[in-house]
């Protein structure tokens, strides 16, 4: 009798430990396929320019995990000139991408079913610079001097939306087509330029000369420049994973501006023909345009779109107003703060 | 194992008294925390009270004061004529005056004048003339009344800012434009870095409404307009509440804190500090306490060992007097003669001995005295013994002798 209650002992901890090992077992391998996220979905997201530091939240991201623990495997595809990241992801190349404002209202406005999601340039970079010792510090100042407009970007007409902004009388002022790299200033062929803050008047910088710089967000023509987009049925269809991709988006940006040299550090994993110096001034000068300290990351509202959809109807790149509701959508970046 | 009397007593003892300690250090723990937890509650809560009013204080000298410049007539006509007009010789006035104010306490850094439609037309910043700041909130708002903005990253400054921005009105009382203000943080950053017998780890800091952490963190500096804090206190706080927290901090640590909303800045703010620093003169009071029960536990315990070998040891000792008795030595005497229950047992024990060797030798005596008599009757015996014997033999020989007679006869 009392040799069967050992056995019986003996059985039941055996029992125990069984399922124990088993279950203990089945959760460590479980955690581990999640963790590894076999089933990972593959997205690619479109960038509006070639890689660099612009898009240094994506790449944060993608190499500190945060796309991964949403579930999805996420491949940054630079800018080509073969197909637009709106064209891109309207023909479902790719299911999200980085794309201006600017052309977003103007695809929408064109019927193309393109959704954003979140605005990450809160500010637009655009900037007219000059030489310190010109003396050019404000766009009253361009009468009478050869100003280089980057043509055919919104370099361009937010330009000409400033100075009509300005009622500043454009025939006084010799305008001339410049390139991307502000060497016309720098040889001296132009008295302002104009371009990116986060890029152009660091070159002039670094061919060592001071500049003067006109953000022209100050006069009165701010409009939001990078937004994360989808298309529509993206957003209807398939919400999870949008949902998912603003969060990690939200998170890789955050992290970005707390730990600007990280952000460096994967960004140079990206760039090929850029100096980290570079890098380091064009994230420098580009996040307090997207972390304004006023709202969260991302967060936009209609008056901002309203602002985009008028400039581009002033300046003819729109024949009709549609409803700026239709062009951009909070869902989720509301869920992302609900959280 | 044998555990003796000694054994015992000295275990109860100290049991009994480790038991009372554990019992009053729990005790004390937790009314010490609490003690400590709620005197450090209400010296954060009257920090934060202090803080609350000199920001108060601050913004209602800073309105004042702009509300008082832009009022004075010193300033007034000029700003009226220089806005209807474009009168350049009012705009240098206004320079004047500015520069006088800016002096003035330090308390803005600049200040600068937009028409109704929101273009800069006047700035102690050169630069910043021209600008379009028609959809700042310090423009939208303050069209009516004055508005303080609060933190916002200004790019032309190049760092976090905070405007204060009244209307000016014409004589008819018409919208002419605004007046505003850069106010200078450095009165604000300094007013929150006092930490006000915080001790090491205690500071204060403003979190926006964007979650955005606005003055400097002491643990991580330069990260004011940086870092965003999503905790369940600040998500209390910024819905308008204010209460104290026990929780892990920005930096993972347990802290003791309170939050409180201030709608005049449209913030929270947070006074907190460690609480491994906070509750250190608590666990200083329950550790010297415990130290003390757990010596006197010891104490204890080492007086139960003696007290039980002063008691144990005679007993002892009469033990082994009976153990020799057992070996038969009876002049065993106990030499056990104190004057307590075993001092009496050890008397009676003498007594004891006294009566068993008394016996014991009278019982030898006895045993004697039979051996004596009983070898006396053995010699009678062995006597008359003889006696019968010799009688036997002479009749044999004497029926011999008769039979010799019978046969000489025939």
């Amino acid at each position: 009798m009392k040799r069967n209650n050992w056995i019986v002992g003996i059985l039941v901890a055996a029992f125990i430990l069984l399922i124990g090992g088993v279950s203990w077992w089945y959760l460590e391998v479980r955690s581990s396929l999640t963790n590894q996220k076999t089933d990972l979905m593959p997205i690619q997201l479109r960038l509006k320019w070639l890689n660099q530091a612009q898009f240094a939240g994506n790449y944060v991201a993608v190499e500190k995990g945060f796309y991964r623990e949403q579930g999805l495997s996420v491949t940054t595809v630079p800018f080509n000139y073969g197909d637009s990241p709106i064209d891109a992801v309207l023909a479902g190349k790719a299911q999200f991408g980085i794309a201006g404002a600017d052309e977003i209202m103007i695809a929408r406005t064109a019927g193309k079913p393109v959704k954003a999601i979140a605005v990450i340039y809160r500010t637009s970079p655009v900037v007219a610079f000059s030489l310190k010792n010109s003396g050019i510090t404000r766009p009253q100042d361009f009468i009478g001097k050869r100003v280089g407009i980057e043509r055919g970007q919104n370099v361009e007409y937010l330009y000409k939306a400033m100075m009509s902004k300005l009622k500043i009388d454009r025939s006084k002022i010799k305008e001339v087509t410049v390139g991307t790299d502000a060497s016309e200033l720098i040889n001296g062929s132009v008295d302002v330029s104009t371009g990116y803050i986060i890029n152009e008047p660091q070159l002039v910088v670094e061919a060592g000369k001071d500049v003067n710089i006109i953000l022209m967000a100050d006069y009165g023509v701010n409009m939001y420049a990078d937004v994360l987009f989808t298309t529509d049925a993206m957003a209807q269809t398939k919400p999870e994973i949008v949902q998912e991709m603003t969060k990690a988006t939200i998170d890789g940006w955050q992290y970005a501006i707390e730990h600007p040299s990280e952000a460096i550090d994967d960004t140079m994993k990206y760039v090929t023909t850029s100096s980290r110096t570079h890098q380091e001034y064009m994230f420098s000068t580009s996040a307090p345009l997207i972390n304004t300290g006023t709202v969260k990351l991302g967060e936009m509202d209609i008056s901002g779109w309203q602002q985009v959809q008028n400039i581009l109807f002033d300046q003819k790149l729109i024949s009709k107003k549609i409803d700026v509701r239709d062009a951009y959508t909070l869902q989720f970046l509301n869920t992302v703060y609900k959280q | 194992m044998k555990l003796g009397i000694g054994g015992k007593i000295t275990l109860s003892i100290g049991l009994s008294v480790l038991l009372i300690s554990i019992i009053a250090g729990i005790f004390s723990y937790v009314n010490l925390t609490r003690v400590f937890q709620s005197q450090t509650y209400t010296h954060l809560e009257s920090l934060s009270a202090l803080k609350e009013n000199s920001i108060k204080e601050l913004l209602d000298e800073l309105t004042t004061e702009l509300e008082l410049f832009n009022n004075s007539s010193a300033v007034r006509t000029y700003l009226t004529s220089f806005l209807i007009d474009g009168n350049i010789n009012s705009k240098e006035v206004i320079s004047t005056r500015s520069q006088d104010l800016l002096k003035y306490k330090r308390l803005f850094s600049y200040v600068f004048v937009m028409d109704k439609t929101g273009m800069v037309a006047f700035s102690t910043n050169i630069k910043d003339e021209g600008k379009i700041q028609a959809d700042q909130p310090y423009f939208v708002n303050s069209k009516e009344k004055t508005f303080i903005q609060n933190f916002y990253y200004d790019l032309s400054l190049g760092m976090s800012s905070m405007v204060i921005a009244t209307p000016i009105k014409g004589d008819g009382g018409e919208f002419l434009g605004v007046l505003a203000a850069g106010i200078n943080l450095d009165s604000l950053n300094t007013l929150m870095a006092e930490r006000s017998g915080l001790g090491l780890s205690g500071e204060t800091f403003l979190v926006n409404s964007s979650n955005l952490v606005v003055t400097d963190l002491l643990k991580q500096p330069g990260e004011a307009m940086k870092e965003t804090i999503y905790l369940p206190q600040i998500e209390n706080c910024l819905q308008g509440k204010s209460d104290d927290f026990n929780l892990p901090d920005y930096h993972g640590d347990l802290v003791l804190g309170y939050y409180h909303w201030l709608p005049e800045l449209n913030s929270c703010l947070v006074t907190k500090i460690d609480d491994n620093e906070a509750m250190a003169p608590a666990f200083n009071v329950i550790s010297t306490l415990i130290s003390i029960l757990f010596a006197g536990a010891f104490v204890m315990g080492l007086v139960g060992f003696v007290g039980a070998e002063i008691i144990v040891s005679p007993i002892k000792r009469l033990h082994d007097s009976m153990v020799k008795i057992k070996e038969g030595n009876f002049d065993v005497k106990s030499d056990v003669s104190s004057n307590d229950e075993v001092g009496d047992m050890a008397e009676s024990f003498n007594e004891m001995t006294e009566e068993l060797k008394k016996s014991y030798s009278g019982l030898e005596e006895k045993v004697e005295e039979k051996t004596k008599s009983l070898e006396e009757k053995v010699d009678e015996l062995e006597k008359l013994n003889k006696q019968m014997v010799g009688r036997e033999l002479t009749m044999i020989e004497l029926k011999k002798k008769l039979r010799e007679k019978e046969n000489g006869k025939n």
